[in-house]
């Protein structure tokens, strides 16, 4: 039996004595798919970057694909070594390179193959074939936040993380917003874990629903 | 931010507008002074206390060389002239100011002893307390170090020897004294033979100096300012004396001059100052400076192993006005012959 | 009167900051403006002479730019982003060369290698102005979006660094680009260097030449060609600063610093060697000439360089107050003319950006021999003469000429923080000095800070103007050059380590607050 592509164990994180992660434990099939809701600062976002390895935990531990990943306050896989992609709030997008850079950076750098024609169908494909020379600054906030998906897709990812991707949208831009994931989700074997406080994007994400509240992580 | 905060800086603006020094009523004599401020600033200090008068004091600096106070004084007379002494550590920009209509005759008591020749025939300026023109020589080293101007021009002396472009101060002064002798194109090639027989240029007479002491050169051609600190420093260097013997040209002194301008202030002032500047007194205590200027003042004691001009060495004779009419023009030709 | 500075609209703020520079660098720029502006002698100024002068100061300038990117950028990248001992007292470090005078640090290179020409003019440049490309990139690196830095962590290790690079090239290119400016105008080094070594001259010659002249403004005219050359790098300081802005969008967090890991040992090395470059080893050779006596000397090392420091403190303690006071005044001046003038650049018509641009600039490009001579024939009047001895004088010029790098430091500061700060604050009806002090600049104190402390630095160096200005007259740079022309070797030391160490504290003190602050946050 496989083990599974994530599995946290009793992870715990403080910041100045308030407990935002209090011994979470959760195990992520390859493409399973999760939502985790809960009202802001209750530590959805530290919980994504223990998993990706931008930060440490206090204790516990973070298993991907059955390796070690972060043990405590150490990391054992880097960040690049997990085969995570993460799509950030404020997308993260590489002002100084254009659209279809900011993609073929990302591939060349993996040492991933084919690097300019699986870039160029990508961004094709989430409709940003008629952007493939302009800045991230001059797209407007949907071709960003496409050109963040394309990026990670085009990772070919284990696991995807989503950090509120459509936080602050207006209720347009949210709902193309839900297409662009699902178009995305369709495109992507990997397990996904959505962070967000809303909870429609959760039931459009489908899979399980997960709340975290006070540090504990439950089932909803 | 409040704008109670803002407003802090009035009171910093207002205490700043109060005058330099704080003399609220103004000084009692302005004096612009080129002479090195370590020098001249407690010659002045001493003025100050036994006239009892406050004196602002301006001074230059050469290392710029942007003959900065000559110019000011010059800008400054256009709307509003403010300096009423302009003490000078050479003699050509004086008589430009002469020449500017910018100064007031006085024949000072002080001025009796010195020679007609470093006095304006017209009592506008007065020099003093000089300094030679001299080549400054490693004693430690062999080598054939100059006894005449055109020793330059041979090898045999000019690839152990330096001296200082002829742009600013004593070396502008020395360089248009021996061009209205020799002519200006005859002088512009004398400086392109000495380049071309090995002789070094430098930026100034105190950094060719600094570089005999170092051991770049042999010799170097300077003032004796320079020389003398360069002994006190404790280098093994020693001073001689060009164009020594019968019909030979001579050293060429430059000394300080004084002068009164005419901002129509503080005249009795000034003309008490330079009665001061003047005397035996100043005369013999620059003499004992570090710069051991000589005296121009027949009789003044110096300091032990400094030879007197006229008695122990020859001494050149200047047409000053000549050389005041001509130092711009020829500043002019030999910035565009060394500055490239 | 006092009832329109306190209202909401920043016009009577703006009018104020224009008509002060008005006051400190415009007035004294009228009577070389027409000397300066003599187009028709560019042809003769452009001569086989002068051409080679100007190109030998271009490419002088260009290599001590180059040089001050090389040492600047990496130093402010490892201490700046990286985690090792001793990052956070190297990022106290990164400004102070700038604090040192570069003829000190040409002197100092020069008894420590005897090295001479212009290579060791491009040297000494380089090395005094790296802390420009050096603080310029700190700070972009320290604005980085996390997630922008993040997101190519998760990829490789090699797309974070390039990432790294990418967004601090252009703040060094813009740093590099005032270190030619500097470089390009300075005088005195390429002539100490010309000087101990074999002889070759610099544009900046030229124009001191021209100033020696009966008619001291044709230094003003002679300056043409290097304040084109000014106005060209200054443009393409703008624009490349308006790129910047445009990739530093950051909604988010800033990216923290990343462990060197096994690296630790090396990144220490390296960032030794700079500081050892940039500031141990000229001050340590400073230090070591308080005391140096030529070898027939009796006295020993220590009781020359004390007495060399007893004469600093005595002669020179007046002369250093007057100008701290002074150079303060214009420090404090620029605190309050910088922000109105950056904040005016921000919200002007496009149209209007430019020529205000060129406008704030000019007195930084033209000699400062020639505004000085231009305040003397604007200010000396009868009526004026209160005005034109006292201190308020050097302080204006001062503020009105280095202007333009607090305007430029701020810009870009200001550029940074998000409108909507401001506009929450325009709301909720505050004045306007509260939404700009409080809500455009509240984060960016540092900037403001900087800003005034290199007017102040820049100020303490300022000779012309010192040998030009009555209240400036009795200054620091007017006793050290004195000094240094006169080889008092110890005392121009001796006060120079003074003068340098009455500059460092604050600095010093300042970075220290700010690192425990931002260890509180």
């Amino acid at each position: 039996m496989n083990p599974p592509q994530l599995a946290l164990s009793a992870l715990t994180k403080s910041f100045r004595q308030r407990v935002v992660l209090d011994h979470v434990s959760l195990a992520v099939e390859a493409g399973q798919r999760f939502s985790i809701q809960g009202p802001s600062g209750t530590g959805k976002t530290t919980l994504l970057r223990i998993i990706a390895g931008l930060e440490a935990a206090d204790s516990g531990s973070v298993w991907l694909a059955g390796k070690v990943a972060t043990e405590g306050a150490k990391i054992k896989l880097q960040p690049w070594q997990r085969g995570v992609q993460m799509v950030f709030q404020d997308l993260g997008l590489w002002p100084t390179r254009n659209v279809l850079q900011n993609v073929m950076d990302a591939r060349q750098a993996a040492g991933l193959p084919h690097v300019k024609e699986v870039s160029t169908q990508v961004l094709v494909a989430l409709g940003l074939g008629d952007f493939l020379k302009r800045k991230p600054g001059k797209l407007s906030g949907g071709e960003a936040r496409r050109l963040a998906f394309a990026r990670a897709l085009a990772m070919e990812p284990k696991l995807l993380l989503l950090d509120e991707p459509f936080a602050s949208l207006d209720p347009d831009a949210r709902h193309a917003g839900f297409e662009l994931l699902e178009q995305v989700l369709d495109q992507t074997s990997a397990a996904v874990i959505l962070v967000t406080h809303d909870p429609e994007e959760a039931t459009r994400l489908g899979g399980s629903q997960l709340r975290l509240v006070d540090g504990v992580l439950a089932c909803i | 931010m409040r704008i109670s905060r803002a407003t802090l800086l009035l009171p910093l603006l207002t205490l700043a507008c109060g005058h330099s020094d704080g003399m609220s009523s103004g000084p009692d004599l302005v004096v612009y002074c080129s002479l090195d401020q370590d020098l001249s600033e407690n010659i002045i200090a001493k003025f100050e206390a036994r006239t009892g008068f406050t004196v602002e004091t301006q001074f230059d600096v050469e290392r710029n060389k942007t003959v900065g106070l000559v110019n000011r004084i010059i800008a400054e007379a256009k709307n509003n002239p403010r300096a009423d002494v302009y003490w000078n550590n050479e003699i050509a920009h004086t008589l430009r100011l002469k020449d500017a209509g910018l100064t007031v005759a006085y024949q000072s008591p002080a001025a009796d002893g010195i020679p007609a020749a470093f006095r304006d025939a017209d009592h506008h300026w007065t020099g003093f307390a000089a300094r030679a023109r001299v080549i400054l020589y490693r004693t430690d080293r062999e080598g054939l170090v100059p006894e005449k101007l055109d020793d330059f021009l041979n090898p045999a002396y000019a690839v152990g020897g330096a001296m200082a472009q002829p742009l600013t101060g004593t070396t502008l002064t020395n360089a248009t004294v021996l061009s209205l002798q020799r002519g200006n194109d005859a002088m512009l090639s004398w400086f392109a033979a000495a380049e071309a027989a090995g002789l070094s240029f430098g930026a100034g007479n105190a950094d060719v100096m600094r570089r005999t002491t170092h051991g770049d050169f042999l010799w170097c051609f300077t003032d004796t300012d320079d020389a003398a600190k360069a002994i006190a420093q404790g280098h093994p260097v020693a001073v001689r004396y060009l164009e020594q013997g019968d019909g030979s040209l001579g050293v060429l002194l430059i000394p300080n001059s004084i002068c009164i301008l005419n901002s129509g202030k503080n005249l009795d002032a000034a003309k008490q100052f330079l009665d001061y500047i003047l005397s035996v007194e100043v005369e013999t205590q620059l003499a004992f400076s570090v710069a051991q200027q000589i005296p121009l003042h027949v009789g003044v004691a110096m300091p032990a192993g400094v030879q007197i001009p006229g008695q122990d060495y020859q001494v050149m004779a200047v047409d000053w006005p000549a050389v005041a009419a001509a130092i711009s023009a020829r500043a002019v030709a030999f910035q565009e012959a060394f500055v490239k | 009167m006092i009832a329109v500075f306190h209202g909401r609209s920043p016009r009577p703020w703006w009018s104020l900051a224009v008509g002060l520079t008005l006051l400190a660098a415009w007035l004294p720029l009228l009577p070389i403006l027409e000397p300066l502006l003599r187009f028709d002698r560019l042809a003769h100024m452009l001569d086989a002479r002068t051409a080679a002068l100007l190109w030998r100061s271009t490419w002088i300038s260009g290599l001590a730019a180059l040089l001050a990117i090389v040492l600047g950028w990496p130093y402010a990248l490892l201490c700046t982003r990286f985690q090792f001992p001793g990052a956070g007292l190297f990022r106290l470090l990164m400004p102070l060369p700038i604090l040192l005078p570069p003829l000190m640090v040409a002197q100092a290179w020069f008894g420590l290698t005897g090295m001479t020409g212009p290579l060791a003019t491009v040297f000494t440049f380089g090395v005094c102005y790296a802390p420009l490309p050096a603080l310029l990139a700190a700070r972009s690196l320290h604005k980085q979006a996390a997630s922008s830095f993040e997101s190519a962590l998760l990829i490789a290790p090699r797309l974070a660094f390039w990432s790294l690079l990418r967004i601090s090239f252009l703040p060094a290119m813009i740093g590099a680009g005032f270190a030619f400016l500097f470089a390009a105008a300075d005088f005195a080094v390429p002539d100490y260097f010309a000087t101990v070594g074999d002889l070759f001259h610099v544009y900046a010659a030229e124009i001191f030449g021209h100033s020696r002249n009966f008619d001291f403004t044709a230094g003003a005219t002679a300056s043409l060609p290097l304040v084109l050359l000014g106005v060209v790098i200054l443009l393409g300081n703008a624009i490349l600063l308006k790129r910047q802005l445009g990739y530093e969008k950051n909604s988010g967090r800033y990216a923290t610093a990343i462990s060197a890991g096994r690296l630790t040992l090396p990144i220490l090395l390296f960032m030794l060697t700079i500081v050892t470059v940039l500031l141990l080893a000229p001050l340590g050779r400073v230090i070591f000439e308080t005391g140096n006596q030529g070898p027939l000397s009796e006295r020993t090392w220590l009781e020359v360089s004390q007495q060399a420091f007893r004469e600093g403190i005595d002669r020179g303690r007046g002369d250093l107050m007057r100008t701290l006071g002074f150079s303060g005044l214009a420090g404090l001046l620029c605190l309050f003319l910088a922000p109105l003038w950056a904040h005016m650049l921000l919200h002007c018509k496009n149209w209007l950006r430019l020529p205000l641009v060129v406008l704030v600039s000019l007195p930084l490009l033209v000699p400062s021999v020639a505004l000085g001579f231009g305040s003397i024939l604007m200010f000396n009047r009868p009526w004026l003469d209160q005005f034109y001895s006292s201190s308020l004088l050097p302080a204006l010029l001062i503020a009105g000429r280095f202007l333009p790098i607090a305007v430029f430091l701020l810009l870009d500061a200001m550029s940074r923080v998000p409108d909507s700060r401001e506009e929450n604050a325009a709301l909720a009806g505050c004045s306007y000095l509260q939404r700009l002090f409080r809500y455009r600049l509240g984060t960016q104190h540092a900037s403001l800070w900087l800003a005034a402390g290199l007017v102040v630095a820049f100020g303490v160096r300022e000779l012309d103007f010192a040998i030009l200005l009555p209240a400036a007259n009795a200054s620091a740079a007017v006793r050290y050059y004195n000094a240094l022309h006169f080889s008092r070797d110890n005392f121009v030391a001796a006060y120079g380590l003074i003068l340098i160490l009455l500059l460092f504290l604050p600095v010093m003190l300042h970075g220290w607050w700010q690192s425990l602050r931002s260890s509180d946050q």
